[in-house]
């Protein structure tokens, strides 16, 4: 009986044995959170509470079987935090051996929300939230400073102690988090008397009514201090430029929730600016004297800025002398100017010069070449120059040289001499490499600025171990440290020793791709220039990243290493997908003619609307699909493209478009749909010559006809196109849109063959080049363009040249220039087609830079036939115009003057557009 | 029903025994040993680091007050990464030697065994010692010559520091107070110091006030 008893006891007992049995188990007595298991059994990582160990275990630089030390894991979170994929990581042991890495990813906050009763700006007191931002990782640390901001953004809006509750929602789908915070209640106070406490010279009556905020209104700490900063600027008008207003006392009355408000105003004393001798614009000096500025500075500066303008001007020798008066609360600041004659500056001369020819020189400091009437140099650059010549000197290892600027005068005019010391040259007599192990001397050599005879100068020294480093990075080494020593041999010549501590070189041992859920792997990989096993060609890295970049679809493209090992990276690649839907809406003004009237259905200025729907990253291909509609009252064109980053395998950005278009003419009007695909290929880095090919089928009818019949293919109606077309475009300007400098050439050859029932049956050629340039000083601009159009076959009258009209001949209207209908009168178009437009741009008010004049002439004719061409029967025309620019190009004004006008053509014409005339 | 009773108990117990024995030990006692502490400009701060930093002392040096908290000694790291950074731009070095003092000093104040045992526990090697002692030096370089910047000490506050502290100092210990001719110099120098402290605690509190620093934990993990 009682062995049965101890034995129906000893169950529960054995039960509760089992449950404190980790409080007997065998475990080192230790003092530290320290791993119990010397090998490592398992190996599990858990992101967002889920298990992603296939996945992710390859981050982890720890193996199953390996020894494990606390060491290697602090190393391991590290390595994995460098990833920048995850916000907190965490290592729990479960058991002995058995690890997990519980991660939780990296979150961005999508939306910001503060919310509350509508009389609140919230979108003031969101601008003022700095430590989480829409776009940014989002972090939970930084909430309660998050409530800080908002508090004190309230505050500053009078909305006093608020009760702020605060929701974070979080999307582990999308790796999103949105921040919700509700203003649930505040305390507001009103203004019930405002005082001031310092003298004001103005008179109290005076200053309150300048106020805006007054007593009974509520208030506002932000409001306040810009109508402090509105009383300063008064005081500042009346010349008390040193004044301070502040607020003295804030006296809140929580009961009656009024405040009382005690405003300091310390004028200080009346301050009067005086420039005698030369009419120099006040607003110039004024910003100098402002508040706590350094006298004897302000002084100086003035002075320094009026010698500036004069000799601007042309008074070379003007000389200013400044001084201030106190006479009790006023203190005068006196310029005392002596400008002086003025003069014309000559051409500039260079003695004394050895190293450079006076053109070398000229050209390396940017210094005009000699052009009639111009002068190459203003008076103000004139006395800088030769602090411009000393550092340009420096740069070629002439650190003592000496620039003295004298003047030869021949009456109004000087020329001015630069007499130049050069000073001995310094030279690199040797490059000495230490530590290079991996590469020659002869090969880092060549990375370098620094030549053995060349010129020695130290700021080339930090380049050059920057593209040591670079080189180094681009060959798969980190850790690689450089340093220089310069020791000077003999007099000005100087060894460079380049100290190398050689890293190592790590391959790549594993690319993980994050974070994109709707684009194919495929669409990704493609972009990669470099794979798993290659060195960590840091170069080839920087080259996938911009690859990525360049598809358009990614907000952010991110690679990070991960060093895993000695001699192994993991290359990370986090992607966050872009916003793929977009809508646009415009509206506009279109005009081809003169204006000669508004009036909207006489259509000389006509409206026009445009709506466009883009959808990008269509199925996760990183191709896009548009829909633009264009609709006036003279066309309209819808146009359905699908656009897509290559085309079979090849890297050519490639157009896949429909269209629908109804056009009224001068001579016809048409109906088109067509189809046509078109490929691009960029040759050159950076890309400005690229070349394409369209191969397009378009189907015309002419529902209205202003010429005679016998000018058109009329059996032949409506008319099929077929064609094929090569071009290639080298564009070297400085700007698409307002270019000042560079050359732009294009050419396009179109072959339309009768295929698939077409009618067509012609060639086409048609090439453009243009030429800008600039003479900085005087803010001119030249540019020319050519234009010959030449064709052959049977071509119907919406496929031949036109000419005429802003942005080509402006001395006709549109698509006037060339062959007549002899019935209608109205241009035909033809085979043949030459424009030539040069024109000249200038400013024309110094302080309006947008606005320009424009002199122009253009030149040339369409003819019917190609046998028809003869320069002699070119079209010329003069014209003057107003120019204003905009970052789309410039809004133009422009009066063409015909030469030699065909017979009844009128000789001026008005145009009105934008966009510039090539 | 006895005899059944008695041979089921038994099993049940047997049952229970071997249960205890094949997973008492190890039946899932999750710890955690690692995480990030803080991350202080992009850099983080782990559990480990703490743990070493207290192990090692080495930010109880040079007559500070003896961190004793994981509390007190993640700040110690933060103000340390903080100060670092400013230290890159600087190229502050070590010279080989001073490096090899302080690593000697180090063993002899732990002791030869305790040092061994930490290396092995921790499982970091002398080279890592080293990198630890490194920055602990470039660290105090730079407070250093922050608290040995040219400070001004009046004439007025050596005279108040001689009534207020030095006086009261020398009666708690039964001395006889020098004159304060005598003494100047030396309460200078204290003054100063005690100036320069305050400076740089200024200085770091203003350095950590700009950094981007986000402590990832308010828990007490006792350590001790």
């Amino acid at each position: 009986m009682a062995g049965s008893r101890i034995l129906y006891w000893l169950g529960p007992l054995g039960l509760i044995l089992l449950i404190c049995s980790p409080l007997f188990s065998a475990r080192p007595q230790q003092n530290l959170l320290l791993p119990h298991s010397e090998r490592i059994k398992s190996l599990i990582v858990e992101i967002d509470g889920r298990d992603e160990t296939a996945t992710y275990q390859d981050l982890i630089p720890l193996q199953i079987g390996e020894k494990v030390t606390p060491r290697k894991i602090s190393e391991a979170v590290k390595s994995l935090y460098q990833t920048k994929l995850f916000s907190d990581i965490e290592v729990i042991e479960r058991g002995r051996g058995n690890y997990i890495f519980r991660l939780a990813r990296i979150k961005i906050v999508r939306h910001l929300i503060i919310y509350g009763k509508k009389e609140i700006p919230f979108r003031l007191v969101r601008s003022r939230v700095y430590s989480l931002q829409e776009g940014a990782p989002f972090f939970t640390d930084l909430l309660p400073k998050v409530l800080e901001e908002i508090r004190q953004a309230l505050k500053e809006e009078g909305y006093f102690e608020p009760q702020i509750d605060f929701l974070v929602d979080e999307d582990p789908v999308n790796q999103a988090v949105d921040l919700l915070f509700r203003v649930r209640s505040y305390k507001r106070y009103r203004i019930k008397s405002i005082h001031f406490s310092a003298t004001a010279p103005l008179g109290e009556e005076e200053v309150k009514k300048s106020l805006k905020v007054k007593e009974g209104q509520i208030y506002v700490p932000a409001n306040l201090q810009k109508e402090l900063e509105e009383l300063k600027q008064l005081y500042y008008e009346q010349g008390f430029r040193r004044v301070e207003t502040k607020v003295e006392k804030i006296i809140f009355k929580p009961d009656s929730s009024e405040v009382e408000i005690v405003i300091g105003i310390f004028p200080r004393e009346k301050m009067e600016i005086s420039i005698r001798g030369y009419d120099i614009p006040l607003s110039m000096i004024k910003p100098l004297w402002g508040s706590n500025v350094f006298e004897e500075w302000a002084l100086a500066e003035g002075e320094a800025k009026i010698i500036q303008y004069l000799r601007k001007k042309g008074y070379l020798f003007a000389s200013v002398s400044s001084k201030i008066e106190r006479r009790g609360d006023i203190l005068r600041v006196i310029y005392d100017i002596t400008p002086g004659s003025k003069f014309r500056i000559g051409n500039i001369v260079f003695k004394g010069i050895s190293y450079f020819s006076t053109e070398e020189l000229k050209k390396q400091l940017e210094i005009q070449s000699n052009l009639p009437f111009l002068q190459e140099i203003d008076g103000e650059r004139l006395f800088q120059l030769p602090r411009e010549i000393k550092l340009f000197y420096m740069i070629y290892g002439f650190p003592e040289t000496q620039v003295n600027l004298n003047f030869e005068r021949h009456g109004r005019k000087i020329t001015p001499i630069y007499y130049i010391n050069e000073g001995p040259q310094q030279v690199v007599t040797d490059i000495i490499f230490e530590g290079n192990k991996s590469f020659t001397p002869a090969e880092l050599k060549a990375e370098i600025v620094s030549r053995k005879g060349g010129p020695f100068f130290r700021p080339n020294i930090q380049k050059d171990i920057e593209k040591l480093d670079a080189f180094y990075a681009n060959h798969g080494f980190r850790g690689t440290k450089i340093s220089a020593e310069v020791r000077e041999k003999d007099e000005n010549q100087f060894i460079i020793r380049f100290k190398i501590k050689e890293g190592q070189v790590v391959r790549v041992k594993k690319i993980v791709i994050t974070g994109a859920k709707i684009t194919r792997q495929r669409v990704i990989l493609r972009e990669l220039r470099i794979q798993e096993g290659d060195i960590a060609d840091a170069a080839r890295i920087r080259l996938t990243k911009s690859r990525l970049e360049k598809l358009g679809i990614f907000s952010e493209v991110r690679l990070e290493e991960q060093p895993i090992d000695q001699g192994e990276i993991n290359l990370i690649i986090n992607l966050r997908e872009g916003e793929r839907n977009y809508m646009g809406i415009g509206l506009g003004l279109e005009t081809k003619e003169g204006p000669k009237a508004l009036e909207l259905w006489n259509a000389v200025i006509r409206p026009r609307g445009t709506a466009e729907f883009i959808r990008s990253n269509v199925l996760g291909t990183g191709a896009q699909l548009s829909l633009v509609g264009q609709l006036s009252l003279k066309e309209t064109r819808g146009v359905l493209s699908w656009e897509q980053p290559y085309f079979f395998g090849l890297p050519m950005q490639t157009y896949l478009n429909a269209w629908l278009e109804r056009e009224e003419r001068r001579s016809y009007a048409y109906d088109r749909r067509g189809i046509s695909l078109t490929t691009i290929r960029n040759l050159t880095k950076p890309e400005d010559f690229v070349i394409l090919f369209t191969l397009r089928l378009a189907r015309t009818s002419l529902y209205k006809l202003f010429v005679a019949e016998s000018e058109v293919d009329r059996q032949h109606f409506p008319f099929s196109t077929t064609s094929v077309s090569g071009s290639f475009v080298w564009d070297r300007r400085d700007d698409a849109f307002n270019p000042t400098r560079g050359f732009f050439l294009s050419s396009s050859l179109e072959w339309a063959y009768p295929l698939f029932n077409a009618e067509s049956n012609f060639q086409k050629v048609f090439s453009k080049f243009q030429y800008y340039y600039s003479l900085s000083l005087s803010q001119l601009t030249f540019s020319a363009t050519a234009r010959l159009g030449l064709g052959r076959g049977r071509i119907p009258i919406h496929e031949r040249f036109f000419g005429g009209g802003s942005h080509s001949f402006r001395g006709t209207e549109f698509d006037e220039l060339g062959p007549k209908d002899p019935e209608s009168g109205n241009p035909v178009g033809g085979k043949a087609l030459f424009i030539l437009n040069l024109e000249m741009t200038f400013p024309l008010i110094s302080e309006l830079r947008y606005l320009q004049g424009a002199v122009f002439y253009d030149s040339g004719r369409v003819f019917q036939e190609r046998r028809q061409f003869n320069p002699l029967e070119f079209q010329h025309a003069l014209g003057l115009g107003l120019r204003y620019k905009t970052p789309l190009g410039p809004v133009r004004f422009e009066i063409g003057w015909n030469l030699n006008p065909s017979p009844g053509e009128k000789s001026f014409h008005l145009f009105l557009t934008i966009g510039n005339v090539f | 029903m006895v005899v059944v009773r008695k041979f089921y108990l038994r099993k049940a117990f047997f049952f229970w025994l071997i249960l205890n024995l094949l997973i008492g030990g190890s039946l899932a006692q999750e710890r955690v040993i690692e995480r990030i502490l803080a991350i202080v400009e992009g850099e983080i701060i782990t559990l480990t680091d703490v743990q070493i930093a207290w192990a090692l002392g080495l930010y109880s040096w040079a007559g500070e007050a003896e961190t004793k908290t994981w509390r007190e000694v993640l700040d110690k790291l933060i103000e340390v990464k903080v100060v670092l950074k400013l230290a890159e731009s600087a190229k502050i070095k070590i010279s080989p030697e001073d490096l090899e003092n302080s690593w000697t000093e180090l063993k002899t104040r732990l002791g030869e065994e305790r040092y061994l045992q930490l290396k092995q526990l921790f499982g970091f090697s002398d080279k890592d010692i080293r990198k630890f002692i490194q920055e602990k030096l470039i660290f105090d370089q730079i407070i250093q010559k922050r608290i040995t910047l040219v400070i001004p000490v009046s004439l007025d506050e050596i005279k108040e520091y001689y009534q207020n502290v030095y006086l009261k100092e020398m009666a708690a210990q039964h001395q006889k107070p020098r004159s304060l001719v005598e003494v100047m110099r030396e309460l200078e120098e204290r003054i100063r110091r005690k100036k320069g402290q305050a400076e740089v605690k200024k200085w770091l509190e203003t350095l950590r006030s700009q950094a981007d620093i986000v402590i990832k934990t308010k828990e007490v993990i006792d350590f001790d």
